[in-house]
């Protein structure tokens, strides 16, 4: 009997099967007594259903600092706003990284350019001084005679005039050169003697 | 035991929208164990402001009722624990000619409530007004879905025979 009356119970917690149930309506439709059960048990389950809703009072929220939901919420907004803002930070680095490559590039053909340019200008200016100093060199007038000079020592073989020759003709024929007859009979058989 | 996963809503509502919607439903709950309003009030108290103190690390494993309903369970038996310590000690003499059964009086459900156990009361308000299936019952008060099957069926039978008169 119990033992029906525990599937009963659980029929009406809607915890049978169908074969259950259908096997339990044979056995309800034989017997009065437990037809009754089932609907004292029914009628209890409506009744403490509605107990249950019923029971109201007054209830005092507990004075609670809400810390969990809404500095949640802070952090959630502090957290994308940073998120977003580091997105743009690496965005503006990697764009000025990007105009930073052009400019210096710009910039070393530009300091090459002049610096080429710089060797030409210097070498005009040298030789433009040497050319001045060369041409005011030439304007003083004793280093031009010199120069002039020198541009004929140097250029022009010069023979010697006429009057120069006969000047050391007379002085080397005045004075004569002290000198010393060697024969064909000094080297043979006899030994060469000495003045 | 079977473990039996339940499939409640993971969905995570804020503090004041959670106090409105399951306050009355743990009041309700602890008053099937207390059986006092006073105790049961304290144990709407306790159990929110225990959800408040754990809420940044509750992750949403079990709905936020299920969890309030196991922290309000936990401090109801601790609470009826502690109440049956203290009470061994009290002379049954106090309450001579203060207590006066009245048996001719109609019985209602609310009496024949009362005079069932914490236990019996606790699964037939899970089950009569929380509509949870005996698996979830069963989840709920860590024990077996035989155990919560058996457990309804004597309360009911307690209840139909005390309002019957019979007890």
């Amino acid at each position: 009997m119990k033992e029906i009356e525990l599937v009963i119970s659980q029929f009406i917690d809607n915890e049978l099967n169908d074969e259950e149930q259908k096997k339990l309506f044979v056995v309800l439709a034989e017997d009065q007594n437990l037809r009754q059960t089932l609907s004292d048990f029914m009628q209890i389950k409506k009744n403490t259903s509605e107990h249950y809703k019923n029971i109201t009072t007054e209830l005092f929220r507990p004075a609670i600092k809400q810390t969990g939901t809404e500095p949640n919420k802070k952090y959630k907004t502090m957290f994308y706003f940073s998120l977003a803002a580091s997105i743009v930070f690496a965005t503006l680095l990697a764009w000025n990284q990007n105009s930073k490559d052009e400019i210096s590039k710009q910039y070393y053909a530009l300091q090459s350019q002049f610096k080429s340019l710089e060797r030409q200008y210097s070498n005009v200016k040298e030789m433009k001084t040497e050319k001045e100093s060369f041409s005011q060199l030439l304007a003083k007038k004793n280093v031009r005679t010199k120069f002039k000079k020198w541009i004929s020592l140097k250029t022009i073989p010069r023979l010697p005039n006429a009057e120069f020759l006969s000047r050391i003709k007379q002085k080397y024929e005045a004075k004569p050169v002290n000198s010393v007859a060697i024969t064909k009979e000094d080297f043979i058989g006899g030994q060469i003697v000495g003045n | 035991m079977e473990k039996v996963i339940l499939n409640y809503k993971r969905e995570i509502i804020p503090f004041t929208e959670l106090y409105e919607k399951y306050s009355m439903d743990i009041y309700r709950y602890s008053l099937s164990i207390l059986k006092d309003e006073d105790d049961a009030k304290d144990a709407v108290q306790e159990a929110f402001v225990k959800y408040v103190e754990n809420e940044s690390s509750f992750r949403g494993d079990a709905g936020q009722k299920t969890w309030l309903l196991v922290v309000t369970r936990n401090y109801c038996y601790s609470k009826l624990k502690r109440a049956e310590k203290s009470n061994v000690r009290i002379d049954e003499e106090i309450f001579e000619g203060t207590y006066e059964p009245q048996y001719d009086s109609e019985i209602t459900l609310k009496d024949a409530l009362i005079c069932l156990s914490s236990e019996h009361n606790e699964l037939l308000f899970l089950k009569e007004y929380g509509g949870y299936s005996y698996k979830e019952i069963a989840e709920l008060t860590e024990q077996s879905i035989e155990n919560v099957k058996i457990k309804l069926f004597r309360a009911r039978q307690q209840l139909r025979e005390i309002l019957k008169g019979d007890k």
